[in-house]
């Protein structure tokens, strides 16, 4: 049971970068392979404020301020500096970002984990019915996922910022027509991205620790999970995290940690081989 | 049936030869970073090849350096075979293991080539990690004393020679290829995938072996690599080496060049080395170069001159 909590929290992770990743996609066509490090700044971001005893409004503020300072970054860089630019290079783009913000944070902060205790709940485990316990935290991750997704949910369905935001990112050209401003939705699409992935971050932090390599081994994973909703539906993203984090769980348990991610690359190569578009796209993926 | 190119491999070998003598008279700690741009201009070439002419993005490279430099020296510690044979095994299977990558990529471009190649790296890496004595797990191997025929023991001396006269003669040969009828289909590829298809290009064919060549390429070049440091760094062939590939590759310029490749790791890797200038600040200096290089030259440095040269010359012939 408590197998099956962990599997789901780490899974919830996963879909949270998943989702950014969709969301990021379906908006700018753009998939950012420095997503890893919008939640590991959103880590550091926490670690430090948690660290200094602010109070917890502040410590979970704080790492959602970064998150949209770094989803801005990336819509100048990627908008703004190479607008014009090939895909490929773009992708190439935001490798360079990704190991740029990796570095510094590793000339920073060094390779240590800095250690993080759990948002709000502390390290505490809860009682079960049957005498199974579960940590307070993998509960805290799925209820924050939870609240992520709805608030998602609204925000895409019921605002006229999220409808904006999605007339954008099916036509850039006919949204803008109709007087959406198209750069703003952009950047908008950009600072959810990175708020969603950067509260990722804080729920991660007491799992593994911070430390600079933190968001990228969570960056396949959350590929894949995207990759199953083919970078086009949010639902898939979350169901595909979540899958991916309790197969990993007990593959873990099967044949040993290191081969998590044999595991993990197997689950894609099968994806790709069965449905390259995606488990749950309802759109074919864009050709290229 | 194409002619064999018999002319290439002449003046392969000749640039070879002239790259051999250069390692010759450099002093004992150039020569060695001469060795190392050798290895590097090697696995460029490859990623160029992948990356510039067929505009394919891996970010594989370094496993396959990590399979050259990890199987060659696993052959010489079991079978105690000479270099002559263990390195065109390593070879050979590295050129299966790359057309069997591109072979499962076929249908992807773009970004999902980039993740399942990021995938097939981190697979490697935990086999390397897991690998036991066959690749030593987390401290690499040591590679054992061997010999060539005629050439008597392997120094450091001759796996200089050797790397130097292979990357001279490489180049001239990618260069030829990247000329050829194959080259020129790859580059109808990057351009339009569909419209190549459309003239008769046997697309699959043609990417599945510029996956073999290009891995072929870094195999070797890790081959090579074992023989220089003397050991296997398992943790030598991270992401973060598959971005100093693509940083070498983009500097030159991602274009059917031979040029670039040599010009990417001499700016990069050798200027910073023989100054000692950049020590933990390398990964950072990589990032920076390639994002600065990406948004103000997208076609590498030598496109950026010869650009420049072009206006400057359309200038003139406007007054």
């Amino acid at each position: 049971m408590s197998l099956l909590v962990g599997g789901i929290a780490i899974g919830a992770v996963y879909a949270l970068v998943a989702i950014s990743l969709t969301l990021i996609f379906r908006a700018t066509g753009i998939v950012n392979f420095a997503q890893g490090e919008m939640l590991m700044v959103g880590g550091y971001a926490y670690v430090i404020l948690a660290g200094s005893g602010a109070n917890p409004a502040v410590q979970i503020a704080g790492p959602i301020a970064a998150g949209l300072v770094l989803g801005l970054l990336f819509f100048f860089v990627t908008r703004v500096l190479l607008g014009r630019a090939a895909e490929i290079t773009v992708v190439i783009g935001t490798l360079a970002i990704s190991i740029l913000l990796q570095a510094a944070a590793r000339l920073k902060f060094t390779d240590n984990p800095m250690r993080a205790v759990p948002w709000l709940f502390g390290e505490r485990d809860i009682a079960l019915g049957g005498g199974t316990t579960v940590s307070i935290n993998a509960l805290t991750v799925v209820l924050a996922t939870v609240v992520v997704f709805a608030a998602l949910q609204w925000l895409f369905s019921r605002t006229l910022y999220g409808k904006a935001m999605r007339a954008v990112a099916e036509d850039a050209r006919r949204a803008a027509i109709t007087g959406i401003p198209v750069n703003a939705m952009l950047a908008l699409s950009w600072c959810v991205g990175g708020v969603v992935t950067a509260v990722a971050g804080v729920l991660l932090s007491p799992v593994t620790g911070v430390f600079p390599a933190m968001g990228a081994s969570v960056l396949f994973p959350a590929f894949i999970a995207a990759a199953l909703g083919g970078f086009e539906s949010v639902v898939g993203a979350l169901v595909g995290g979540l899958g991916l984090g309790i197969v990993q769980t007990y593959a873990v348990v099967g044949v040993g940690g290191a081969f998590r991610d044999v595991v993990t690359f197997a689950v894609l190569v099968a994806v790709l081989i069965w449905r390259p578009q995606g488990i749950f796209a309802t759109v074919a993926r864009r050709t290229h | 049936m194409p002619k064999f190119p018999y002319a290439p491999l002449v003046y392969g070998a000749l640039v070879g030869l002239v790259a051999v003598g250069v390692a010759l008279v450099l002093p004992t700690y150039p020569r060695f970073v001469f060795g190392q741009l050798a290895v590097l201009v090697l696995v460029t070439l490859g990623v160029n090849l992948l990356l510039g002419v067929a505009g394919l993005l891996s970010l594989a490279s370094p496993a396959f350096v990590g399979l050259g430099a990890n199987l060659s020296t696993a052959i010489l510690l079991r079978a105690h075979v000479p270099i002559a044979i263990s390195i065109p095994l390593a070879v050979l299977a590295g050129w299966c293991v790359g057309w069997l990558l591109g072979f499962l990529s076929l249908r992807l471009a773009g970004f999902y080539l980039a993740m399942v190649t990021f995938g097939f790296l981190n697979v490697f890496l935990v086999l390397l990690n897991e690998g036991r004595e066959l690749t030593g797990g987390g401290y690499g191997l040591i590679v054992p004393p061997t010999r060539l025929p005629f050439l008597g023991p392997v120094t450091l001396q001759t796996a200089i020679v050797l790397a130097t006269f292979t990357a001279g003669l490489a180049t001239v040969l990618v260069g030829s290829l990247q000329r050829s009828r194959v080259g020129r289909a790859w580059l109808a590829i990057k351009d339009n995938p569909v419209a190549a298809e459309l003239q008769g290009i046997d697309v699959p064919r043609l990417k599945t072996l510029a996956f073999a060549i290009s891995s072929a390429l870094a195999t070797l070049a890790g081959t090579y690599q074992a023989l220089l440091l003397g050991v296997t760094n398992p943790s030598a062939y991270s992401l973060n080496v598959s971005i100093a590939h693509l940083t070498y590759v983009v500097v030159g310029g991602m274009a059917p060049s031979v040029v670039g490749p040599i010009v990417g790791p001499l700016a990069l890797f050798v200027v910073p080395e023989l100054f000692r200038a950049i020590g933990q600040y390398r990964e950072v200096f990589y990032g920076a170069i390639l994002l600065f290089v990406l948004i103000v030259a997208p076609n590498g440095i030598a496109g950026a001159i010869s650009e420049l040269g072009r206006r400057r010359a359309s200038g003139e012939a406007k007054q």
